[in-house]
């Protein structure tokens, strides 16, 4: 786990947009990983099946605290945690990220398995629905999230 | 923006504030809704069993005349077997191994129609035992009566049609009443769950 916690830095990262309810869902999707490895068959690459936990998690795990939402609109966003930027990649991972919590539960999911770099199949495997519908809707999804990016890198 | 060209930035994204517990008892309590229901109804399940004890003793303990106690006891042993029945159901739906391995969409399913499921089970296990509740009232009123020299025929039939008026308000009372209950604290879950599950069964094709 030790070696693939990325996996949980970026999809509490897409899912929550602030510090502490990022730490609650890493700590969610860390017990949930606990209780399912009895589960782990070792059939499928331990990063795969990690991938499934965590995001199942993510998308299930909705919170009643009415006053922290996993979306916000990016009207009302805080400045990106870091103000300065190393370099040009940083400020563009920043402003996706960003862009990102503007996306429902599904359409996160198909980016995060596309920026993990996953083919249609095997995102149509973990999310259960076919090669095709993944094709189309991940299209629909890029097309969404650079409209966003487009938007917000106008206001700023 | 080139998503493509971001992936290299993406997988380079320093890792910052990850705590894996080394040891399991450092893990904190599972939050994920569908925990906390099957806490809830472990700890349910206590009190179902700690209830059902209290009942089989109550006619002594309230001192309910020994000439009814054949009709309570009737009615006990119904509550009895439907209890067991459900205590049994409520079992092994807790022992069940819920895991979030599967894809997400047999995921989402499974969560969505086991919150239903359970929500059902809450309405008829419920409304199961307002014919007990009202056999109680019934035994425990006559007893009352019968301490003071009077029986059900002493009784005026406008004070019998207000007994009988109150008992139906009552009972209809008790019915709205599981039934918000389950709506406030399941349905907006089930309600958020739908619209994921719609999404993502959502064909475009």
């Amino acid at each position: 786990m030790e070696e693939h916690k990325g996996i949980l830095h970026k999809v509490s990262r897409m899912y929550v947009d602030n510090p502490q309810d990022r730490e609650d869902l890493q700590q969610e999707i860390i017990v949930q990983l606990w209780k399912s490895y009895s589960k782990y068959k070792g059939e499928a690459a331990f990063s795969t099946w990690m991938y499934r936990v965590a995001i199942n998690t993510a998308i299930t795990y909705f919170k009643k605290d009415k006053r922290r939402s996993d979306r916000y609109t990016y009207d009302t966003a805080s400045e990106p945690e870091h103000e300065q930027y190393d370099t040009e990649k940083e400020r563009q991972l920043e402003l996706f990220y960003l862009a990102v919590q503007n996306l429902n539960r599904i359409e996160k999911a198909l980016i995060f398995y596309f920026m993990e770099g996953l083919s249609h199949r095997d995102t149509g495997i973990q999310l259960g629905i076919s090669e095709g519908n993944v094709r189309v809707k991940l299209n629909r999804t890029k097309e969404k999230l650079q409209n966003i990016i487009k938007e917000i890198d106008h206001e700023s | 923006m080139n998503l493509d060209e971001l992936k290299s930035a993406w997988h380079a994204d320093p890792i910052q504030g990850v705590h894996i517990p080394t040891h399991i008892k450092h893990l904190r309590q599972a939050q994920h809704p569908l925990d906390k229901l099957k806490r809830n109804m472990k700890n349910e399940g206590y009190m179902q069993i700690t209830a059902v004890i209290f009942m089989a003793i109550a006619p002594q303990l309230f001192s309910v005349h020994p000439s009814t106690y054949t009709l309570y006891y009737t009615s006990y042993t119904m509550v009895l077997i439907i209890s067991i029945y459900y205590l049994n159901t409520f079992r092994r739906f807790y022992q069940r191994v819920s895991h979030y391995t599967t894809d997400t969409k047999e995921n989402l399913n499974e969560i969505y129609y086991e919150f239903k499921l359970n929500i059902e089970r809450y309405h008829s296990f419920g409304f199961l035992l307002i014919p007990f509740v009202l056999v109680w009232t019934i035994i425990y009123s006559y007893s009352r009566m019968l301490e003071q020299g009077e029986d059900l025929s002493t009784i005026p039939d406008s004070a019998k049609q207000s007994l009988l008026i109150t008992l139906l308000i009552a009972s209809s009372l008790v019915t709205i009443g599981i039934i918000a209950w389950t709506r406030y604290f399941y349905s907006p879950y089930t309600k958020q769950i739908k619209l994921v599950l719609d999404e993502l069964k959502k064909e475009e094709l």
